[in-house]
């Protein structure tokens, strides 16, 4: 069983990265969080990017594949669609939809895409 | 001449037939030997004109008691009996509910037991005020460091590295 201490710090390490303004954040979160075999961590960290709501850290979790709503998790996956539907501002992610939908080269990333943006519209 | 003592009056009422003969009477109706016409009928007209006193009663001093009476004491006892049967359904439909609480308790209390057997009792409060005590990371801390720094963003990577690697070690 995961010692509830050691989950606390991850999430205060994830929640404290996501306020970090420091564009080098987005690169931690990237490189260590989504990367983890752990699906709670993937979905902390891909829930922290989407608030972030930043260009950079929208793209980690809309265009990569295995990330974010393109995550072989449907937890995580449903939990990133979920915080895109909860923002305040959707210009950004919409834009970076819509570039998805028109221009990335895997389909399977487009369809996802163009799903999510079907329910951004919608919200 | 007539006799007119009590005994004598009682005797031409109750034995009509025995006096029928002698009595006068001013009806032309051909049936008046046999009707009783002229004659005062009282309600003991058909009964016996044997003395029922002395006869053995199982009443008692109920015997005694007159028809009208005696239609009112069976109503009574009718009523006695359906109040004692209506009293004798209460007292069993009590007994059964009483039985069907006393179940309902023992399942309850059995229910809560097995509850109380199969829940985890937690206090989170005291979880909540232990990790306020040891130090540890803050997020408010991790949101102050300037990662722009090469160290201090090296050394921010291989905490959130060494945390994850923890979890995943635990997890498997």
């Amino acid at each position: 069983m995961t010692d509830r201490r050691t989950e606390k710090d991850v999430t205060n390490i994830i929640e404290g990265l996501r306020l970090n303004p420091d564009p080098r954040s987005i690169e931690l979160l990237e490189d260590v969080g989504t990367n983890s075999s752990i699906d709670a961590i993937r979905e902390m960290t891909s829930c922290a990017l989407v608030r972030k709501n930043l260009h950079d850290s929208l793209k980690v979790v809309i265009t990569n594949k295995g990330k974010g709503i393109n995550d072989m998790s449907t937890s995580v996956a449903m939990s990133t669609i979920n915080e895109l539907l909860a923002l305040q501002d959707k210009t950004e992610a919409v834009k970076i939809l819509e570039d998805t939908v028109q221009m990335h080269s895997d389909e399977e990333v487009r369809d996802n895409a163009r799903s999510v943006k079907a329910l951004m519209a919608l919200s | 001449m007539t006799d007119l003592s009590i005994p004598a009056i009682r005797e031409r009422l109750f034995n009509t037939s025995k006096h029928e003969q002698t009595t006068s009477r001013n009806s032309s109706n051909p049936f008046a030997k046999t009707s009783f016409k002229g004659n005062v009928l009282t309600a003991d007209v058909f009964e016996s004109s044997k003395n029922k006193v002395s006869e053995p009663s199982f009443t008692g001093k109920l015997g005694a008691i007159p028809a009208k009476s005696k239609l009112y004491m069976s109503t009574i006892v009718g009523s006695i009996n359906n109040f004692g049967n209506r009293i004798s359904q209460k007292f069993h439909a009590g007994i059964e509910s009483i039985n069907n609480f006393c179940n309902r308790v023992s399942d309850s209390v059995s229910g809560m037991w097995n509850t109380l057997k199969t829940t985890e009792v937690k206090l989170d409060f005291v979880d909540n005020f232990k990790d306020a005590l040891t130090p540890g990371i803050r997020k408010s801390h991790i949101a102050k460091i300037d990662l722009s720094n090469d160290e201090l963003y090296k050394s921010t990577r291989e905490l959130f590295s060494g945390k994850v690697a923890e979890w995943t070690n635990s997890a498997a």
